[in-house]
């Protein structure tokens, strides 16, 4: 019986001794990023933004910049850079978008979800259809480029469209978010807040639009 | 013991100041005091009663005292502020909430007894007050998009973005916690602690439940998560209906609305996949024919009223055949797929099948129709354009 005891002591002793040793692997490290290394994150992704144009890019914005501070204030002063690098990471993003904004994109000319092959000598096919199933070389030949530029229209004008879209919907997160981590009655977070806008917004109606969220509350 | 010292009555006349009396005195209790909208708090008592104390206001027979319940029932007065969010009922001795704040509830009860020691027995009044505060809480959610005009609705589409806010605004966020359920489908929250946060509806279909809890005091809201289920199409305004004369064919330029209408799909993408063409009578010399999707996502924009989301592209619906004769009834039918995914997401999923009908008779005329939507030409109307 005491042998038993001291035997089951021996392995615990034995296997806490393993964990401990194997504790903080390379894995464990990488899963818990700092606020910085994840503003860094969102700061690379708008740059990825910046040079694909690809409005895809943007869809995880909201989400990551979430991510990089939970708005809990339990590590003293901390809290204050964490709150800068979120309000700033946001700020980015909204000059990201302005940059990429087409003032002269007009909505309702819109692209086409199908389009008919051109009539040459009497030929009518259905819209929609296949180039592959045209026989006559120059009606497939114009059909196929009209869907290719068609097709690039579809990308700017969802471009477009996502960008104002975006704009909405973070505009509504960056509310709720200074709603719930800047005081309009602290002149310090006024301060804080307009600093940040000027040195990361170009845009003067952004500026004025950003400061009005504020000052909303 | 609790014995307090307060102005007495004899016979309903009152002494005055002067006069004091130790005597039973009861003590008022609210209770919740922290809870939802549209619940209630119990308005309370106890009676205390030389050292020994009863709550049911009857004389308990071991007490040695000489004081006996009076015969007008206990007086319970409720003074609530500020005064538009709370209705004490006295037939049930309770407070009806229906607007979130926090409360100043001052809830008195004044009682009658006798003293059976002297002769005659005299009555006294004893009147207990307590203050409370009151904290009603509710939740309140608020879309992100600005259609459908109704922001507060709980039927959202996927991939939506709603505000959530547990009321009143006052209430310290570091106190509050929030779960959604099922833990998994159900979409996702923002960071918190914070109030309000941001719901971000599942890319699917669901009915997640998120909870606010606060002082022990739970508030949940659910939604109702929708995918697309079908479509509408209409004829785009101030265009015209497509022909060739001397050849069957028509068509229209077409504008595409998803249904339910009453949500916004402003998060996801659509676009339509392939299929072959099932095809009778004249038609048949053009079975198998495939209808090749335009390989681009379509974004979806604001809800238009009365008709839905509306599909940031335009449809060109149109038909026409070889021209063979002789002219025989006949159609041509692709049963189009449409899908949706999410913008954050490369997960689509195949909603509704859009059948796409052309249909000729035998005097050469044409029709086609798409999404609840028909033109139809006859074979020598004049050539008209979109």
């Amino acid at each position: 019986m005491k042998t038993s005891i001291i035997l089951a002591f021996l392995v615990v002793g034995l296997l806490s001794m393993r964990a401990y040793a194997t504790a903080p692997t390379n894995e464990t490290i990488q899963l818990v990023k700092t606020p910085k290394e994840k503003y860094a994150e969102v700061v690379k992704k708008l740059e990825v933004f910046g040079h694909t144009d690809d409005v895809a890019e943007l869809s995880g914005i909201p989400a990551m910049i979430e991510g990089i501070w939970d708005g809990s204030r339990t590590d003293g002063a901390n809290w204050k850079e964490c709150r800068r690098l979120k309000t700033q990471a946001w700020f980015l993003a909204f000059d990201m978008i302005d940059k990429n904004m087409d003032k002269n994109f007009i909505a309702d000319d819109m692209p086409y979800e199908n389009m008919a092959p051109p009539i040459i000598d009497g030929e009518v096919y259905d819209s929609g259809i296949s180039p592959d199933a045209i026989k006559n070389p120059k009606i497939r030949q114009e059909y196929e480029n009209a869907l290719k530029l068609n097709a690039e229209k579809v990308r700017q004008h969802s471009f477009q469209t996502r960008l104002r879209f975006y704009d909405g919907i973070w505009t509504e997160y960056v509310k709720v978010y200074i709603e719930n981590q800047y005081s309009v009655a602290a002149k310090g977070d006024i301060d804080e807040i307009n600093a940040l806008v000027d040195a990361n917004i170009l845009k003067k109606a952004r500026k004025e639009k950003i400061k009005k969220a504020l000052l909303e509350k | 013991m609790k014995r307090n010292v307060l102005v007495a009555t004899v016979g309903g006349l009152l002494f005055g100041a002067g006069i004091l009396f130790a005597c039973p005195t009861p003590e008022p209790k609210l209770s919740p005091t922290v809870l939802p909208v549209g619940q209630a708090s119990q308005v309370s008592y106890v009676q205390w009663d030389n050292g020994d104390y009863d709550d049911d206001y009857n004389a308990h027979p071991s007490d040695t005292d000489t004081y006996v319940n009076a015969s007008t029932p206990p007086q319970i007065t409720v003074t609530i502020s500020p005064t538009n969010g709370g209705v004490f009922n006295a037939s049930s001795s309770s407070i009806q909430w229906s607007q979130p704040g926090i409360y100043t509830v001052i809830v008195s009860v004044t009682s009658s007894w006798k003293d059976t020691s002297k002769t005659p027995a005299q009555t006294y009044t004893t009147t207990g007050s307590n203050t409370y505060t009151v904290t009603v809480i509710k939740l309140a959610t608020e879309t992100l998009v600005s259609t459908p005009t109704d922001r507060s609705r709980t039927k959202v589409g996927v991939g939506e973005g709603v505000k959530v806010k547990l009321l009143p605004i006052a209430l310290d966020p570091s106190s509050i916690s929030w779960t959604i359920s099922p833990t998994s489908g159900s979409g996702t929250l923002s960071a918190t602690p914070n109030n309000p946060i941001i719901f971000t509806a599942h890319e699917r279909a669901s009915a997640p439940t998120i909870t606010a809890t606060y002082a022990g005091c739970s508030c949940s809201v659910t939604f109702n998560v929708v995918e697309p289920d079908s479509v509408i199409i209409e004829q785009q305004p101030n265009t015209g209906i497509w022909h060739v004369h001397g050849i069957p064919s028509v068509g229209f330029k077409g504008i595409t609305y998803l249904h339910p209408s009453d949500v916004s799909f402003e998060y996801i993408e659509v676009r339509e996949g392939d299929v072959p063409a099932i095809c009778t009578g004249y038609f048949s010399y053009q079975t198998g024919l495939l209808h090749t999707a335009n390989s681009s996502w379509q974004s979806v924009g604001a809800v238009v009223a009365g008709k839905g989301p509306k599909i940031d592209a335009i449809d060109t619906i149109s038909g026409g055949s070889d021209n063979h004769t002789p002219y025989v009834d006949g159609t041509f039918t692709w049963n189009i797929p449409r899908e949706f995914r999410v913008l954050d997401s490369n997960a689509s999923k195949q909603f509704v099948i859009v059948p796409q009908v052309k249909a000729i008779d035998n005097t050469g005329k044409l029709s086609i129709s798409k999404g609840g939507a028909t033109v139809a030409k006859g074979l020598n109307d004049p050539s008209s354009s979109y």
